[in-house]
């Protein structure tokens, strides 16, 4: 199994012999591999901004538009925007000037990209698509043209190279596997975020991302939900929580003085499954006794700004802790969520911090000092809930997931961004009794993207999707063949709601489930009626009506 | 004397397999490697249908089902996806060995069952966006009641 998905190392040196520029065969033999045609087709282009939406958040070049179009509309000046644009940020981030100046050709990370994998393309290769932005840095920032031969060319900037961009750059889900194995470290996710940016400035774009932005600005979540909405979606939780299991939670919103800020992804409040994730939160909390609350105006984990450019993710970002201020908490404890995570992992301190208001985060109930998050002051969900475990200090019953047969999908995000391996697999198997794992050089840090991430979760996108997301949903096949695993738990929003359609797809009876959903029908609650259904409503086994010994 | 067409190829087996192979990667966008995922797991699956060809009490069905459903998310139009069992049938009349060629008609027919499911995966890819579509409009509409 180990090498089912890595290319022998003489087929990948054939491979990328064969694809490297001035080699390709056929009608393109002696052409540059960027002379390969790019052709938008149904399925393999997201649906470009709309104007409204463009003209909300000030962006460039609002229109009516679409990838097929011959012309694009780009705006008088394109190219020196381009250019201004590239040459800013070469100076401002030095991680991008040193991705497009290290890059030794090695080969190594050619075959570790989920879309690579599953579409063949070679422009999906990471060291190809950072070429594209390359080719065009070497030829306008660089002296080096004329010295570098074969493998690196330049070119001129065209409205085709444009083009390319937008597609390659949109099949990227900024995932990271590639740098795992880069020799020289390059995250092409971070040339991805760069190329992103630039097309922003000519009003190149994507809907599916851009839409959750303009709303994120206004009320401050993807779904544009205001705050008595927001508030209504989870009392209706906690109403089917009552049904099911007899007991009223009781979460607080904007609540001045709570010891903790709990804030998770809207789609954990508006998305199926998540909202069954959202009742494990509130079952949790409330079988802890904690005192949190949420914020109905950092209604938002998730941050599509940074999907778009720094400047936007820097704002959506700011609302964590502007929030945690005004309430007076002492720290915040974030939900299941991946690119949530990158941000607040990575950026957010020094975008948005240092928030010394807060408090170094402390667990009240078991006292132990998350010194991981002393500069953040964001506690993971996930780790918060394995410490709870770890002190015994939740009543759980494991068999009330017997109906389950478990595998586990590491986000991208939480996992290669965060380095978080150990922890949800700690929790899920306290609160399950049958749990797989996938393939080793699927998971963990090497774990393969779900195929709709960094913003490409839309339904026009599903060919692609469906492309991309083959590696993930090959690594599934092989539990489910194997050990008959029926349930594919995770830690992400975005996962929560692309693999429902890729299991449905490639794995036809794989339901999609947040770890903290089976935490919830775990928890033995107290005064709780007795639970013979789990929280989305399907009878437990062995809980059945007339079975008194549970 | 002419020879049953499934005894020959079942003894050409690994040549045929090999071919065909090579032929339906080749038809893959991107020139794709035969390590590539992709290809590796058409190829586990011609295997398994090349066997059901020639004999009938194994199930056809299931290796169909799993390589049109690859085939029917990749870059390239139907008529091609669905032309592999048409390249089968050239492969079997060129072996150097003289046999009737009914071959024809049990490959029409895999061929036909190969377009149902095709049709059934595209459906599906639809119904997927459809039910996508669908949620979004119904939160849409729980915020519009609220
Ligand atoms: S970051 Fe992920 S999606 Fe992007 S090139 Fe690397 S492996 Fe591919
Ligand atoms: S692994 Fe790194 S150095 Fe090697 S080709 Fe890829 S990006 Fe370049």
């Amino acid at each position: 199994m180990s090498n089912k998905y890595a290319l022998k190392p003489d087929e990948l040196k054939k491979e990328f012999e064969q694809k490297k520029p001035r080699l390709l065969k056929g009608e393109f033999a002696g052409k540059d591999w960027w002379d390969l045609p790019v052709e938008f087709r149904d399925g393999n282009w997201c649906f470009p901004a709309k104007p409204e939406v463009l003209d909300e958040l000030h962006f460039a070049n609002p229109r009516k538009w679409a990838a097929t179009d011959k012309d694009w509309q780009l705006p008088a000046g394109w190219e020196k925007t381009i250019r201004d644009g590239m040459k800013d940020r070469l100076k401002r981030f030095r991680s991008f000037k040193v991705f497009m100046d290290s890059c030794v050709r090695c080969g190594a990370c050619a075959d570790k990209c989920h879309f690579f994998l599953g579409t063949g393309d070679p422009k999906n290769m990471p060291v190809l698509r950072a070429e594209l932005v390359r080719s065009v840095y070497r030829n306008d920032f660089t002296g080096l043209a004329k010295i570098l031969k074969d493998f690196s060319g330049s070119r001129t900037l065209t409205q085709d190279v444009i083009k390319e961009w937008h597609m390659y750059f949109h099949q990227c889900t900024e995932c990271r596997r590639c740098s795992v194995f880069c020799p020289m470290g390059i995250d092409t996710a971070e040339i991805t975020m760069m190329v992103r940016e630039l097309l922003n400035l000519i009003g190149v774009n994507n809907n599916w991302i851009l839409a959750p932005v303009a709303n994120c600005n206004r009320t401050g979540n993807h779904l544009g939900i205001e705050p008595h909405t927001f508030e209504q979606n989870i009392m209706s939780m906690v109403d089917d929580i009552e049904d099911l299991t007899g007991v009223r939670v009781n979460p607080t919103f904007n609540r001045k003085g709570a010891e903790i800020l709990f804030i998770t992804p809207s789609g954990d409040v508006f998305g199926d499954p998540g909202v069954y994730t959202m009742m494990g939160y509130l079952l949790l909390f409330h079988h802890i006794g904690l005192d949190y609350t949420i914020s109905t105006y950092a209604s938002e984990g998730g941050n599509f700004g940074m999907f778009t450019s720094n400047e936007m993710m820097k704002k959506i970002n700011a609302k964590m802790y502007h929030e945690a201020k005004r309430l007076g908490v002492k720290w915040i404890l974030g939900g299941e969520c991946g690119h949530m995570w990158r941000v607040v992992h990575q950026y957010m301190n020094t975008m948005n911090g240092p928030a010394d208001f807060l408090k170094e985060p402390v667990s009240p109930i078991t006292g132990t000092k998350f010194t991981n998050a002393k500069a953040t002051k964001m506690v993971h969900i996930a780790e918060f809930t394995a410490d709870l475990i770890k002190h015994g200090k939740l009543k759980l019953d494991p068999k009330r997931n017997d109906h389950l047969r478990t595998t586990f999908h590491d986000s991208c995000n939480v996992a290669r961004g965060m380095g978080m391996f150990e922890e949800p697999r700690y929790v899920l198997n306290k609160v399950c009794n049958v749990f797989h794992e996938m393939p080793e050089n699927t998971i963990r840090e090497q774990t393969f993207c779900c195929g709709s991430g960094s913003g490409l979760n839309a339904e026009e996108f599903m060919d692609t999707r469906m492309r991309g997301g083959f590696p993930r949903a090959s690594a599934v096949a092989h539990v489910r063949e194997k050990h008959k695993v029926d349930s594919l738990v995770t830690i992400c929003a975005i996962d929560r709601a692309s693999l429902p359609a890729l299991m449905r797809y490639w794995n036809p009876g794989v339901t999609v489930y947040g770890l903290h959903e089976l935490v919830g029908n775990a928890l033995i609650m107290d005064g709780e009626k007795k639970r013979t259904e789990d929280l989305r409503e399907n009878p437990m086994a062995g809980f059945e009506e007339d079975d008194d010994d549970e | 004397m002419t020879r049953a067409w499934e005894q020959i190829v079942k003894e050409n087996r690994n040549v045929l397999l090999e071919r065909w192979t090579s032929s339906v990667v080749a038809m893959l966008p991107g020139g794709m490697s035969h390590g590539s995922l992709v290809a590796a797991a058409i190829a586990e699956e011609l295997g398994v249908l090349l066997d059901a060809v020639t004999d009938r009490s194994m199930q056809a069905a299931e290796p169909i089902m799993r390589i049109t459903r690859i085939l029917a998310v990749q870059d390239i139009p139907p008529s091609k996806s669905l032309s592999i069992l048409f390249m089968l049938k050239g492969m079997i009349e060129e072996l150097p060995v003289e046999c009737d060629h009914p071959c024809r008609d049990r490959l029409e027919e895999l061929t036909l069952q190969a377009f149902d499911s095709y049709m059934k995966h595209r459906e599906t890819i639809c119904q997927i966006k459809y039910d996508e579509g669908r949620r979004k409009m119904h939160m849409a509409l729980r915020r519009a009641e609220a």
